[in-house]
């Protein structure tokens, strides 16, 4: 009973950031920053690699949700919106740097090998998943960690289907042999 | 990658090892400040649906300003058009009505006879008021036609048109006639029987737009 109470008014208290932010209140923003940085954050850190670069994309989110918060119409969740908004900022530096990124062959013994060199004894997923190839880490990442599905990624990277598909097996096939 | 067998052990593993990742993690550096600078600054636009609102009001007011000047503008030029036009009509047909009268009197009497007689000036003005009054008389007639056009028969108005076209020319040949040879006043008189014949057929015209 408690604890749903709090989490009634913590989502009354972000529909009512929410309300604010979209009058032009940055205050309101602030507390909508403040809540959901850190998830942005470690989100895009998963997906660029570098602690640098996720720091850019997490500024370059809020900027933007800040421009397009009149188009929320709250039938999602605010973290949702705001999630969206990240990937497409993240897809979009990755096409910068390779447009064909999702659809690189992945070298299994390569990749096997390179995992199992930096991981100790300690089987460290968050570890192995950094050491997967770009693309087939950037799907694994939205689909087995951020839950979208395969014709979400199809639409927001442009690959087919059936690619995200391909690379998504290929990045658990190697991260069940390593973690062995 | 379908003939591969999957270990369900070790995915069940994995699947738990992804569960039990991470959701969240505090940045090295508070970006707030930066975001906070960027949002507030004049260059970002801003979707918020107060300028929104603004653009819609300014839409609304920029609409109710123009659409009644340009409805009023068109009404002025309506009934302006429409005033002229029954005024030409009225004067063309009283224009017509002392035609047609004057005619069966014999529109040039003895006096100007006369005057058409003792020289070239006195012609000149015979023919010119002539040709005024026939000109006023066919505008008239032209503007009730051409109010109601779409109903006559095509074959009957290129039939029409023919005729005024052969009623011209026939009445610029006899303008020179009478220039050439103006102690002919029986020219003159041929020349407001044409004028007449023109305007019949016009009548005629009008009357049948009515009919219809």
């Amino acid at each position: 009973m408690a604890a749903n109470r709090i989490a009634i008014n913590q989502d009354n208290d972000l529909e009512l950031w929410v309300h604010s932010a979209k009058l032009g209140e940055v205050a309101a923003f602030e507390k909508l920053y403040l809540t959901f940085n850190k998830k942005i954050f470690l989100f895009a850190k998963r997906m660029t690699g570098t602690t640098s670069d996720a720091e850019d994309v997490v500024q370059e989110t809020f900027v933007k949700a800040w421009q397009k918060l009149a188009s929320f119409r709250q039938e999602s969740q605010f973290y949702t919106w705001l999630r969206t908004i990240a990937t497409r900022v993240m897809i979009d530096r990755l096409r910068a740097k390779n447009v064909k990124v999702w659809q690189e062959a992945l070298d299994y013994d390569e990749v096997f090998a390179a995992i199992n060199s930096n991981i100790g004894q300690v089987k460290d997923l968050e570890k192995m998943i950094g050491l997967l190839p770009v693309g087939a880490r950037s799907i694994f990442i939205m689909h087995d960690i951020e839950g979208y599905k395969h014709n979400e990624i199809s639409k927001m990277t442009g690959v087919a289907v059936g690619t995200s598909k391909a690379q998504l097996f290929r990045a658990r096939k190697l991260l069940r042999e390593s973690l062995l | 990658m379908k003939d591969e067998l999957v270990d369900l052990t070790k995915e069940r593993e994995l699947n738990l090892k992804i569960q039990q990742l991470e959701s969240e993690e505090v940045m090295p550096n508070d970006l707030w400040p930066s975001i906070k600078q960027i949002i507030s600054s004049p260059h970002i636009k801003s979707e918020q649906p107060e300028s929104n609102q603004q653009e819609q009001l300014e839409t609304k007011y920029y609409t109710a300003t123009w659409i009644p000047w340009a409805i009023a503008a068109s009404l002025v030029i309506s009934i302006g058009s429409m005033t002229f036009s029954w005024n030409n009509l009225q004067k063309a047909e009283n224009i017509y009505a002392q035609i047609t009268q004057e005619q069966s009197n014999n529109l040039i009497s003895e006096k100007d006879i006369g005057d058409l007689n003792s020289g070239q000036s006195g012609l000149i003005w015979q023919v010119d008021l002539m040709e005024q009054e026939y000109k006023l008389a066919r505008v008239g007639l032209m503007s009730r036609i051409s109010m109601n056009t779409r109903h006559i028969d095509k074959i009957i108005l290129k039939d029409i048109q023919k005729n005024l076209q052969e009623i011209e020319t026939a009445n610029q040949l006899l303008k020179k006639a009478i220039f050439e040879k103006p102690e002919d006043y029986s020219l003159v008189s041929l020349l407001q029987t044409t004028y007449q014949q023109e305007l019949n057929v016009l009548t005629q015209l009008a009357k049948l737009d009515n009919s219809i």
